[in-house]
C-alpha cells in the first residue's frame, strides 16, 4: 500500500466528544493521510452565538458551518469523512463545489429522543443521509439503530484497514 | 455477560428461530399446540447473549414476566415456539427495547390505520412506536402510502411488524391520494372490528391500543378519542416562531383522525371519509355519525404525541393554505356553525386576526376604531407566558404570527367565495 494510493481524508468532526485525533493518527499508520477539521475556534462570540441559537431551540454546533466549510474549500482532500449531520452538510457543500465524495458517520446510535429534538435537526440529519455518498457504522449495534430509526443499512467499518478501503472505492 | 436461557414455558412467537438457534447452538422445538410447549429443556448459559436477544431478537421477551418453575402456566396463547428468558442478577428483561409481541393466529381485534404522504421517516418512527404497544391481542397496521417502491420496501417491507405479518400497506397513486381518500381505502382493508387512526407524523405511547381499545369495550357501538400532546421530544422546537403541532383534549369538535377509534360498523354505515373533502374530513365523518346517534367517548389517557414541526413563515403560509377546503365542510354540515365564534369565524383566533385587520384598516380615520387590534395584541403579547423576556419574544413575533393569521383567514375567505358560502 503506498501513499499514492491512498486518498487525502478530511475528518470532519466539530462535535467535540468524537475521538477524531485517534482515528487520523491510525490512518496515517496505514498510510493514509488524514487530516482534522474542527471548525471554529472557542471563542467567547462563538459560545454567545451558539448560546442564542441553542435558547430559541436550534440544532447545535451551527455557528461551525461555515468555519468547516471554509477550511474544506482551502484544503486539498478527495473525501470527507463527517461525523455528525452538521459537518455532513458542510462536507456537502464542499462536495458540491469538489465533486469528491462524502462520508457520514453518526458519533453515537441514533435514539428517538434526540433524532428531532432541535430546529433543523430532522432538516440535517435528512441531507446528510440522502447526500452522502457511504454511510458508515462502527459497529453492529450503530448499523442497527441506523437501519431502525434511519432506514438506512450502512457499511460497517469496524477498523480502520476497512475504512481505508472504503475511502480508496469511493474515490 | 453471562445470562441464562430458560427453555421452558411462555407465550412468545419467536419468528427469529433459525438465528436464535445458532446464537444458542441448540435445536429448538416447534409447538403447534399448548400442551406441546410443556417439555423440559435444560438451563443453558449463553455468553453474551443478551445484547442479541435485547436488540436483534427483541421479539422473544415474553410479555409476562412470570416464571412457572417448570409448571405448566394456566393459560396459553397460541405460539410456535415457546420462550422462558430468565435474566440473571435480578436484571429487568423488559427494557425499552424489549418489545411485546402480537402476532398469533386468529383474526385482529383492533386495525389501525395509517395514512402517509411525503413524511417516510417520521413513519418508520411511528412504526417503531406501533411496535411497541403493550396491547396483548392480535392487531394489525393498515399503511396507505403515496411512496415509490424502493422508498416502500426500505420504510415498510423491512420493518419487523411486516416481518411477522401484522403489517400491510397498500401504494396509491400520489397524484389521487388524499388523506381521506387513503384512510378510506385503510379502513376498508381493515379486517378487525375496531378501527383505530393515527397520522404519520404521531409517536403513540406504548399503552395507547390498550387504552383505546379499552375505552371502546366499555362502551360498545361509540367511537373513543384520545388525547393529543405536543412530543415532549420535540419541545425545544417550540422556541420557533412558527410551529405546526397539536394538542387535542377529547372530546374536541374536531374529531381529528390523529387519535380516534371508530367501529367499523359505524364506518360501514357512514360510507367512510367525504373524499370530496380535502381538509377537515375527520370533522365532516365525526359530524355524520353525531347525526346517526354515534356518542364520541373521551379516552384521555390514551395519549399520542404530535411531532412539532418549525417552518419558515412563507413554509407556514403556504401549508395553511390547504384550510381554505374548510368553507367546503361549512357549506355541508351547517350545523357545525353552532361551535364556530359568531357562525362565521372559524375560531377565536379568526375573529381576533379579522378584528385586527379592521381596526388597522379604519384606525386612521376613526381612532376608536383602533380599539379593535387591542384582543389581538392582547393575546399576541401573552402567547408565550407573562414573563418579560416572553413577551418580549411575543412582541418580535408579532408582525410574522400576525402576516401568517391574516393570510389563513384570506385563504378561509377565497375558499367562501369558492363554495358561496360565509366563514372567516
Amino acid at each position: 500500500m503506498t501513499v499514492e494510493s491512498n486518498p487525502r481524508v478530511a475528518l470532519v468532526s466539530s462535535h467535540p466528544g468524537v475521538p477524531v485525533e485517534d482515528l487520523a493518527r491510525s490512518l496515517r499508520a496505514l498510510a493514509c493521510p488524514a487530516a482534522v477539521v474542527q471548525g471554529a475556534r472557542d471563542t467567547r462570540w462563538h459560545a454567545l452565538m451558539e448560546r442564542a441559537l441553542r435558547t430559541r431551540g436550534f440544532a447545535g454546533s451551527l455557528t461551525h458551518l461555515p468555519a468547516v466549510t471554509r477550511f474544506l474549500l482551502r484544503g486539498d482532500f478527495e473525501v470527507a469523512h463527517a461525523f455528525s449531520p452538521v459537518d455532513a452538510v458542510a462536507s456537502l457543500t464542499w462536495a458540491r463545489w469538489s465533486r469528491r465524495p462524502v462520508v457520514f458517520s453518526m458519533a453515537e446510535p441514533p435514539e428517538r429522543a434526540t433524532l428531532a429534538d432541535r430546529r433543523l435537526q430532522l432538516r440535517l440529519l435528512t441531507r446528510a443521509l440522502e447526500g452522502s455518498d457511504a454511510i458508515v457504522a462502527a459497529d453492529d449495534r450503530m448499523a442497527q439503530a441506523m437501519d431502525r430509526w434511519l432506514v438506512r443499512r450502512p457499511v460497517v467499518a469496524a477498523d480502520t484497514e476497512a475504512l481505508a478501503a472504503l475511502y480508496r472505492s469511493l474515490v | 455477560m453471562t445470562i441464562e436461557v430458560l427453555l421452558e414455558h411462555a407465550v412468545v412467537v419467536a419468528r427469529h428461530r433459525v438465528s436464535l438457534a445458532e446464537a444458542l447452538g441448540c435445536e429448538l422445538a416447534v409447538a403447534k399446540m399448548p400442551s406441546e410447549c410443556a417439555v423440559h429443556v435444560p438451563v443453558v448459559a449463553v455468553p453474551r447473549v443478551r445484547s442479541r436477544i435485547g436488540r436483534q431478537h427483541a421479539n422473544v421477551v415474553s410479555p409476562q414476566a412470570e416464571v412457572f418453575d417448570r409448571r405448566a402456566p394456566d393459560e396459553f396463547v397460541p405460539a410456535e415456539v415457546v420462550w422462558r428468558i430468565h435474566v440473571a442478577d435480578r436484571e429487568n428483561p423488559h427494557r425499552d427495547e424489549d418489545k411485546v409481541p402480537s402476532s398469533v393466529d386468529g383474526p385482529p381485534s383492533v386495525s389501525i390505520v395509517v395514512a402517509s404522504h411525503g413524511r417516510p421517516l417520521r413513519l418508520r418512527w411511528l412504526l417503531n412506536a406501533v411496535d411497541e404497544q403493550t396491547f396483548a391481542e392480535n392487531w394489525e397496521v393498515v399503511v396507505v402510502h403515496t411512496y415509490a417502491a424502493d422508498v416502500a420496501e426500505r420504510v415498510l417491507e423491512h420493518h419487523p411488524l411486516c416481518d411477522r405479518g401484522e403489517l400491510r400497506h397498500i401504494p396509491i397513486d400520489s397524484r389521487l391520494g388524499s388523506p381521506a381518500r387513503q384512510r378510506n381505502v385503510g379502513w376498508r382493508e381493515a379486517r378487525a372490528p375496531l378501527v383505530a387512526f393515527t397520522d404519520d407524523d404521531c409517536r403513540p405511547e406504548p399503552e395507547w391500543l390498550a387504552r383505546l381499545v379499552d375505552a371502546a369495550r366499555r362502551h360498545p357501538g361509540a367511537i373513543v378519542q384520545g388525547a393529543t400532546r405536543p412530543d415532549p421530544l420535540e419541545s425545544a422546537v417550540l422556541a420557533a416562531p412558527h410551529v405546526r403541532t397539536l394538542f387535542v383534549e377529547p372530546v374536541g369538535p374536531y374529531a381529528q383522525t390523529c387519535n380516534i377509534l371508530y367501529p367499523l360498523e359505524v364506518l360501514e354505515r357512514l360510507g367512510g371519509f367525504d373524499e370530496r373533502a380535502v381538509a377537515g374530513e375527520d370533522v365532516g365523518l365525526s359530524l355524520r355519525a353525531r347525526a346517526i346517534g354515534c356518542d364520541i367517548t373521551p379516552a384521555p389517557e390514551a395519549v399520542v404525541y404530535h411531532a412539532v414541526e418549525s417552518h419558515t413563515l412563507p413554509g407556514i403560509i403556504c401549508q395553511n393554505l390547504k384550510w381554505r377546503h374548510l368553507a367546503y365542510l361549512v357549506k355541508r354540515h351547517p350545523e357545525f356553525r353552532r361551535q364556530m365564534p359568531l357562525r362565521i369565524f372559524w375560531d377565536r383566533d379568526h375573529l381576533r386576526t379579522c378584528a385586527l385587520l379592521v381596526g388597522l384598516a379604519t384606525g386612521y380615520r376613526r381612532r376608536a376604531l383602533l380599539g379593535l387590534t387591542l384582543p389581538y395584541v392582547i393575546w399576541a403579547l401573552n402567547r408565550r407566558g407573562s414573563g418579560r423576556r416572553a413577551r418580549l419574544i411575543a412582541a418580535a413575533e408579532m408582525p410574522g404570527q400576525a402576516v401568517r393569521q391574516a393570510a389563513e383567514v384570506a385563504g378561509l375567505a377565497a375558499g367562501a367565495v369558492t363554495n358561496r358560502t360565509v366563514v372567516l
